[in-house]
């Protein structure tokens, strides 16, 4: 009979829900009952009875449960304020620790949270998808979101699924406002349904209709007020510059600001059908330039992958023809040229094109982030863990007396529980402060508008508490269940307690081993960010990048009295030299061609990037010819058909040296039979164009006035803000009504930088803090040790240890510690920024130093946190110390 | 004094005839047998613990029996103030049905 149980799982759910009160007489009732019937009938039917007789008590035992748990748990949350009490020191580092934690955690979480809302907030968000192409052109990969112009209204004529198409084409045009001034903003020209298909507010203006007329625009109350000096500006007329004419549309909507988080973003937006008259029937109806947006919007059931095969066929319909024309008639069309469709709310986090209409986000930065922030926030967990169970010894007394009076261990754990919610409670509020101290800073460094407000977002209330209870629990649950089990015979006999019991000191130990890893970690990575970065910006890069000034060339008027504006630039004493090109080092965007050099069959090409220069402009950058000479005014040719090549395109044609290249032919292909034929004069030596993210690559300069877009205007190190205004004088005596942009040369160059800046800072303030919440726990810890050493030093000093050696025998331990801590961590670290490194084709070599410096770091900062306590219970009285307990 | 409830007033009078015998198993086999359907545990304890609340129960440990790990019953006995629940619920009930006799709803009761 007694071998056979009654279910288990039943009977702990009585016991759960039963309160400790009646427990053991309702298991009683319940276990007589199941007996009885197992010998009057059998023990199927008595296991049977059980469960069905728990399930039908379910209702009254959670109205039984909650009841219990109410009373009891004002009885815990006391217990727990007055061990906070009695222990502040201890609760004060619990508390910092956790709510710098909590603290970091929840601003990542804000800001993941806000990367990934980014064009959520559209109705239609999961049906609408982005047109792209992409393929390979001559050997080099591309991949786009600009398509032509009739794409959008095809697929919807020929795909039923396809409900809908919206157009975007945006244009910089120079805005009049009620001043007469101009400003150059950026208006979005779209289709009349934009606001069928997206979530845009329109505040005034009818939505439907507000975009079909030629000549009509919408824009936001702001730019209302800033051009036509009204919010109210419905039916008010505003002028833009288009070219040399003046152009007249009828504000007939005003909408709402774009959100922050969305991909595309703009304060104008005109009708779709005033290209007609702008760019005429020809440009609007080809099938070859690509410069529009193209989103289409998907019916409910569409099946996305089927439409994708559909696609291929629809090229083949409209582009094959064109194409073939144009490329000769043995292309593969299906290698060229592929539509890809991107879902709209993945386009910010996942899709980092040439042409994106917006700044984009990285999906690799967020998951870093929110890595890390896990981390720091498993510091601060394990911090009190760490805490919690070196105390052990000191409440093993209060446990085995609780236990003694008729506490029962269920009791015990959730006391503990209760006291590392409240604790995690605290911290969870003091975290909000701190949140919401940093926020303002927060978002001037990641740009972002985000706000902290519970009454906004209820979710944010309820993440919130969940993540007070969850991290409470989680660090609570190891310390309440380790210290609940003491027995009570063996703690209150024992005078020399079982707080460094084997196992617990063993996790100890791998917790702060742990903790100081990831650290160490952190630190490693800061100090490799921090000399790749120093590289970056002090490397040669074959130029003179300092104190130039770069002034754009926007109008006609401008370009063609280049000359005059040159000279007259020149008589200021501080001007020493101005180049004319059309891009300089630093820009995103470099156009490239297929050349072939003489001697080359048909299938030979290499693609170089190019750009226009003047006579003026090697000089004035201060690059270095390796052979050859520089454009010249005394050689006629020079202006039609000579090139300079950097040292990497020359090995790529084949040229064994520089000079070998000189005097040689090259073509520019223009079409797969037209070419411009080129003489090369002189050979640059590599200089960086671009960032250092990505190698040189072969690149030509040749002179076309027509394709000039700055002026690079060296000046002398003083009197800048002068020399500028000159500048600008200058400009203006030229055209007055053009706006005069200018830059400087090294700071448009430090700009490609920035997202490598912030990860640098965000390295830097992510290891401080896991340093500090890693250090609270160290010192924590120290205390604990040396105040239960406190004997044993008395007794070592009556013995005639000096200070040193006691301040070396405490310290030791944690020097051990740390030194372990760094062999787990050097491997780690050097794994993970190799793989940054490799981002860079301009790199420093990984050496030991950043690690050595990290760890003797991490070393020097864990001796100074415990060398207070060490140094305290060294020079302490010997006479007090043996008067303790 | 508060009102007994049905109930209560049930859970009580077994608890007086079952003596020394009233704990869990047999208070919820008279109490299931008195209203003619399972009565559950959870019910029962609810019931109990109100009671005892309104201390009209009170409640001692029976003695530790084998094979039962250390776990006594509970075993309930009616107070002073239970039994003048039990004498107001009595006069209550007694005014309630006085003067109607038991046949009176045999059939239908329509009494014209």
């Amino acid at each position: 009979m007694n071998n056979h149980h009654p279910p288990r799982i039943a009977r702990w759910l009585v016991k759960f829900f039963s309160g400790d009160d009646q427990a053991n007489s309702m298991i009683y009732s319940f276990e007589e009952e199941f007996y009885i019937i197992a010998k009057e009938q059998n023990i199927t039917r008595a296991r049977m009875w059980y469960w069905i007789q728990v399930i039908k008590s379910m209702p009254r035992f959670t109205k039984f449960s909650i009841c219990w748990e109410a009373t009891m748990f004002k009885n815990y949350l006391k217990t727990a304020l007055r061990n906070i009490k009695k222990h502040k020191g201890y609760a004060f580092i619990n508390i910092t620790g956790l709510a710098v934690g909590l603290g970091i955690c929840l601003l990542i979480l804000l800001f993941v949270f806000d990367e990934f809302s980014y064009d959520k907030y559209h109705d239609n968000a999961d049906r609408i998808y982005r047109v792209e192409r992409q393929g390979t052109y001559q050997g080099k990969e591309y991949h786009t979101p600009v398509t032509p112009h009739p794409m959008g209204p095809a697929l919807v004529r020929d795909y039923p699924e396809i409900k809908a198409a919206v157009r975007f084409d945006y244009n910089d045009i120079p805005i009049k406002d009620w001043n007469n001034q101009s400003n150059e903003e950026r208006i979005y020209f779209t289709d009349s349904n934009v606001f069928e298909v997206f979530s845009f507010k329109l505040l005034k203006g009818d939505p439907a209709t507000t975009l079909v007329e030629p000549n009509s625009i919408i824009l936001t109350e702001e730019m209302a007020q800033k051009y036509l000096n009204t919010k109210d500006a419905l039916g008010k007329i505003l002028t833009v510059k288009w070219g040399e004419k003046d152009i007249s549309f009828n504000v007939t909507g005003i909408m709402e600001i774009i959100p922050m988080n969305s991909h595309l973003r703009t304060d104008f937006f005109a009708s779709y059908s005033t290209l007609d008259n702008l760019y005429g029937p020809e440009r609007l109806g080809t099938w070859l330039s690509n410069s529009i947006y193209t989103y289409i919007l998907l019916d409910k059931n569409a099946d996305i992958a089927e439409l994708n095969k559909k696609l291929t066929s629809f090229i083949e319909k409209y582009l094959g023809q064109t194409y073939r024309q144009v490329l000769g008639p043995n292309i593969n069309l299906n290698e060229i040229i592929q539509l890809h469709l991107r879902p709209l709310t993945e386009i910010y986090l996942y899709s980092n094109l040439e042409f994106e209409p917006g700044a984009t986000g990285d999906i690799k930065t967020v998951l870093i982030f929110l890595a890390i922030s896990i981390l720091i926030l498993l510091i601060a967990c394990i911090n009190f863990m760490n805490l919690s169970t070196a105390r052990s010894a000191s409440r093993a007394k209060e446990v085995g007396l609780r236990k003694v009076v008729g506490a029962t261990r269920n009791y015990l754990i959730k006391q503990f529980l209760a006291e590392s919610i409240l604790l995690t409670a605290a911290s969870l509020i003091i975290a909000i402060f701190f949140v919401l101290l940093l926020l303002p800073a927060f978002n001037s460094f990641t740009v972002k508008e985000m706000s902290f407000n519970f009454f906004k977002s209820p979710l944010l209330l309820v993440g919130l508490l969940g993540i007070a209870v969850v991290v409470g629990i989680g660090a609570g649950i190891y310390p309440a269940f380790y210290l609940s089990a003491f027995e009570p015979a063996q703690v209150l006999q024992k005078t020399q307690q079982s707080g460094s019991k084997g196992g617990s000191t063993l996790l100890r130990k791998g917790l702060v081993i742990f903790q100081f890893s990831i650290t160490i970690i952190l630190l490693v990575g800061t100090f490799i960010i921090m000399s790749q970065m120093n590289y970056l910006h002090n490397k040669k890069l074959g130029f003179n990048k300092e104190h130039v000034i770069v002034a754009s060339v926007n109008d006609a008027n401008t370009l063609s009295k280049i000359e005059t504006l040159k000279n007259n630039l020149k008589q200021n004493p501080d001007i020493i030299s101005v180049g004319a090109s059309g891009r300089v080092p630093g820009n995103k965007s470099w156009s490239d061609t297929v050349f072939r050099r003489e001697g080359w069959t048909e299938n030979e090409i290499l693609i170089v990037r190019h750009f226009a220069v003047d006579e003026d402009f090697v000089p004035t950058l201060g690059m270095e010819l390796v052979a050859g000479r520089n454009f010249s005014r005394e050689y006629s040719t020079d202006r039609e058909s000579s090139i300079i090549l950097n040292d990497i395109a020359v090995k790529q044609f084949g040229w064994a040296t520089p000079e070998e290249a000189i005097g040689k032919k090259v073509f520019l292909m223009t079409s797969a039979t037209d070419n411009i034929t080129m003489t090369v004069i002189g050979v640059l030596k590599d200089f960086h164009y671009k960032s250092l993210h990505q190698a040189i690559e072969p690149l030509g300069i040749y002179q076309n006035p027509e394709y000039i877009n700055y002026l690079s205007i060296r000046i002398k190190g003083k009197n800048i803000d002068k020399t500028t205004s000159f500048i600008e004088k200058k400009f203006r005596e030229i055209s007055p009504s053009s706006d005069f942009e200018y830059s400087f040369l090294d700071e448009n160059f430090n700009k490609l930088y920035q997202s490598d800046e912030r990860m640098q800072q965000l390295f830097g303030y992510f290891s401080g803090f896991a340093i500090f919440i890693a250090c609270l726990g160290l010192f924590g810890l120290a205390a604990y040790v040396t105040e239960r050493r406190t004997k044993e030093i008395g007794i070592r000093k009556v013995m005639g240890a000096s200070v040193k050696q006691i301040i070396f025998l405490l310290s030791k331990e944690f020097v051990k510690w740390v030194t372990i801590a760094n062999i787990i961590a050097w491997p780690v670290a050097w794994l993970l920024m190799s793989d940054w490194l490799q981002g860079f084709a301009y790199r420093i070599e990984l050496n030991i130093w950043p690690f050595i410096i990290a760890g003797i770091t991490a070393i020097i900062i864990a001796i100074s946190t415990v060398m207070y306590q060490s140094v305290k219970a060294a020079i302490s009285n010997p006479v007090d110390s043996l008067k303790y307990e | 004094m508060k009102e007994l409830t049905k109930i209560e007033e049930i859970l009580l009078l077994a608890i007086w005839r079952l003596k020394k015998d009233a704990y869990g198993v047999k208070i919820r086999q008279h109490v299931s047998t008195v209203i003619n359907k399972d009565f559950s545990y959870g019910h029962l304890y609810d019931a109990l613990s109100q009671l005892e609340k309104k201390e009209f129960v009170q409640r001692e440990l029976g003695e530790v029996l084998p094979n039962q790990r250390g776990r006594r019953k509970n075993i309930y006995s009616v107070t002073e103030l239970g039994f003048a629940a039990l004498r107001k619920a009595r006069e209550v009930n007694e005014a309630i049905w006085d003067g109607i006799p038991r046949f009176a709803f045999n059939n239908r009761g329509d009494n014209e």
